[in-house]
């Protein structure tokens, strides 16, 4: 209720204005100056800097605007809901095929101790694959029937694993730490924000896939026809996805470089996406401009 | 259609804006007002509710003004705004009526 910038020192209002310009990045540039117009307003006279619950504010505010202009209509908007459709059953097909190695293995194993599979009276490796494939069935079974606010409920039991999975790489092998970082930004980002039941399989690899797959999607959207689009989502999901499955888990160099090239990729369909964004937003200025 | 019960800042602004245009201190002020001194809007709240009632039609971008080198920019309530305000003023209005009577009829009750 004060106008606290006519009375306070010059040097003072100068450090303030500073913290709030940097708070505002959050926020769509339209709103900046307007905004610390308002804040400067409403500070208290010998206000130093804004406290733990403004910044706080500011901060999620900023991104809750920023999150629904993405979703709200657009090329964004149709590209996740793409994804959602396809990436249910798309990671029941991965989580059947991690499945299905896991059983190889456990009989390489069993074969190797002298005992037959039936003789192991408990097999934690196929516990998690089980529990992904019953978890992605689950999914699909209520996306198709068109409860998608129960499917994202069930769609986060393999995110929760999916989490634990990746937290362990990350702890436990340093070189995934990129790829772990990448698919943490990415999974909030385009994935859980976007589509009611989008959701995430086992290993750290599957996360980079669906990633992958939601940008894929979102750059043949903005670029190609539908038929191309589909085309595109389902020859990278699969080749990814099925790249994931096969190689023996042990062959640490082989998974190295497996991980190493799809990183690789995945910045590389960054940099197309975001070209082809930036692509859009000359256009669009352009377009606001003439 | 069911309407879902619109949350309290969306009601603080709308109401702010329904005698007109303000800017966004304006409101933020004028809401502390209407609420009784109770709810003080945060900025960072404010500016989310104008971004979303911006987009869907109920408040648009006045005029700006320049006061002491701070950009201020007014807002105005739409008329499908000023009827959403109507709508959700008439269902307080019958809570608040509905709640009245039952006080009244538990104040019968315990005097006799």
């Amino acid at each position: 209720m004060t106008d606290g910038d006519k009375t306070g020192d010059p040097v003072r209002m100068a450090a303030l204005e500073r913290r709030y310009r940097r708070l505002l990045r959050c926020y769509p540039p339209s709103h900046r100056e307007e905004m610390l117009g308002v804040l400067l307003d409403a500070s208290r006279p010998g206000q130093r800097g804004p406290g733990a619950s403004q910044t706080l504010n500011l901060v999620t505010c900023g991104l809750a605007i920023r999150a629904r202009r993405t979703l709200a209509g657009g090329p964004w908007q149709d590209a996740l809901a793409v994804v959602s459709l396809i990436a249910p059953p798309l990671m029941l097909i991965i989580a059947i095929l991690d499945f299905a190695v896991a059983v190889r293995e456990t009989m390489v194993q069993a074969a190797g101790a002298g005992i037959t599979v039936w003789h192991l009276s408990f097999v934690p490796q196929l516990g998690g694959p089980a529990v992904m494939i019953i978890g992605w069935l689950a999914v699909v079974v209520l996306a198709l029937t068109g409860r998608r606010r129960s499917a994202a409920v069930v769609a986060s039991v393999p995110l929760a694993l999916a989490l634990a999975n990746l937290l362990t790489a990350v702890l436990e092998q340093t070189w995934l730490m990129i790829a772990g970082l990448s698919a943490t930004f990415g999974y909030p980002a385009v994935i859980v924000l976007a589509s009611p039941s989008a959701q995430l399989s086992g290993p750290v690899s599957s996360s980079l896939d669906v990633l992958a797959i939601a940008i894929t999607v979102t750059v043949t959207h903005m670029r190609g026809t539908a038929g191309g689009r589909i085309a595109a989502l389902m020859a990278s999901g699969l080749l990814i996805g099925f790249a994931g499955t096969f190689p023996a888990p042990g062959d640490l160099t082989a998974s190295a470089a497996l991980s190493v090239s799809r990183l690789l990729l995945t910045v590389l369909v960054w940099l197309v996406a975001i070209a082809s964004w930036k692509g859009q937003g000359r256009q669009a200025s352009r377009a606001a401009a003439g | 259609m069911k309407h879902r019960s619109m949350q309290e800042p969306t009601f603080l602004i709308l109401t702010a804006l329904a005698a007109g245009p303000q800017h966004g201190y304006g409101i933020i002020a004028d809401a502390e007002r209407i609420s009784g001194g109770v709810s003080r809007l945060q900025t960072g709240t404010l500016y989310m509710a104008l971004d979303r009632l911006s987009s869907a039609g109920l408040v648009q971008p006045d005029r700006e003004e320049v006061a002491d080198g701070r950009l201020r920019r007014y807002y105005r309530l739409t008329d499908e705004g000023a009827t959403l305000l109507a709508a959700e003023t008439e269902r307080r209005r019958a809570s608040a009526a509905v709640a009245a009577q039952r006080l009244s009829a538990r104040l019968a009750g315990g005097m006799a």
